[in-house]
């Protein structure tokens, strides 16, 4: 089950991280650091509520941890003041685990036509050639994941409101 | 055109009339352009796509493995468990399941506290047998255990408690001296709080 939760949120919690200490090993610390503390304090979490929030909670707290130490270890002695200051990625924390959020809840094949156009910035028919399917399945799979994307967009939001 | 084929349209950027004629039409529609721009330049951004290298998976759940405890959150140690000691005239043989020596092993000086803490090491493919030992250490009070400690820079890991070391305590943790080469053991209180505590009784540094 723990490696189910890790499979599910890892991705999400190490591009975090990564926004956050802007080192890949610095970010694999802070991951591994969430999932244990995630674990440790796994009896604090209320079944009834949604598992990303409060493990995004989880996973802020390690990156920013991690963040301060290796700044400390950097500048040395900083006032209080200085070690308040985050770095300008964080007001993008959350906004970008929505967004990874609402990208896990589409279905693979869904998933993957969007990575193909939007990360690979590749066309329909360069999509249609590296996944080995026709153009006409890309184009129908691209527009059923933008109108579940757009579907849990409007959700977020109501729960933003609510 | 629905709000939905409308909100669908925009994020796949495409430019429609009917995408304009909805929202000259929909106040609600309107409204959430900004986020749904925002959600497409996140798609466009490399950090909304990028994954943890494959053998992090591993690495986490061996750390995850000792802390799987009880319900107060600590694991106690067994009391030499592996150990069959037949006593003979007062003299304590070992039998054949004496264990091999230590790869490792480091005293713990007392932190403003008597006595001091022997921790043997037995490496086991990234993880760690241990056997805590102990002269004068008296048991820890009601409503306490001793929980000892491998850490690194800020990040520790639990290799469990105990109470008293009149015998060795055998433990276990899921990860090397070599990674986590600080060992300590503090006082912990039995409040269900899995961080370690203030009281540093006894510490090595590497």
């Amino acid at each position: 089950m723990v490696r189910d939760l890790y499979r599910e949120y890892a991705p999400m919690v190490y591009s975090l991280a990564y926004r956050v200490v802007q080192d890949h090993g610095l970010a694999e610390e802070a991951t591994q650091t969430t999932f244990l503390n995630a674990w440790r304090h796994a009896a604090d979490f209320d079944p009834d509520r949604e598992m990303g929030p409060w493990l995004y909670t989880i996973a802020r707290r390690a990156a920013i941890d991690i963040y301060r130490r290796e700044r400390r270890h950097r500048a040395g002695p900083a006032s209080e003041a200085e070690m308040a200051v985050l770095p300008k990625s964080m007001d993008e924390t959350w906004r970008a685990w929505q967004v990874q959020l609402a990208l896990r809840a589409l279905p693979g094949e869904e998933l993957e036509v969007i990575r193909c156009t939007h990360y690979l910035g590749l066309t329909h028919e360069q999509t249609a050639e590296r996944l080995g399917i026709p153009a006409g399945t890309v184009k129908s799979r691209s527009h059923r994941a933008y109108r579940r994307l757009a579907a849990i967009l409007s959700d977020l939001a109501g729960e933003v409101a609510g | 055109m629905r709000c939905e084929e409308a909100r669908a349209a925009l994020l796949a950027g495409e430019t429609d009339p009917r995408v304009e004629e909805h929202l000259s039409t929909c106040p609600s529609c309107r409204a959430e352009m900004g986020r749904i721009e925002e959600m497409r330049a996140a798609l466009g951004d490399a950090l909304t796509w990028l994954e943890p290298a494959t053998g992090l998976e591993d690495q986490v759940m061996t750390l995850l493995t000792p802390a799987r405890a009880r319900d107060d959150g600590r694991r106690l140690g067994v009391v030499a468990a592996a150990v069959v000691a037949v006593i003979l005239g007062g003299v304590v043989v070992w039998t054949a399941t004496r264990p091999p020596p230590p790869d490792w092993e480091v005293t713990l000086p007392g932190v403003g506290h008597p006595g001091e803490v022997t921790v043997a090491g037995w490496n086991r493919d990234g993880a760690t047998a241990l056997r805590v030992s102990a002269d004068g250490i008296t048991p820890a009070p009601g409503g306490h255990v001793y929980e000892l400690w491998l850490s690194r820079d800020g990040a520790y890991v639990s290799a469990g408690s105990f109470v008293t070391v009149d015998q060795p305590v055998l433990l276990s943790v899921g990860v090397s001296r070599r990674d986590y080469p600080r060992v300590w053991i503090t006082l912990e209180p039995l409040d269900g709080d899995p961080a370690p505590s203030k009281q540093v009784l006894f510490d090595a540094y590497p």
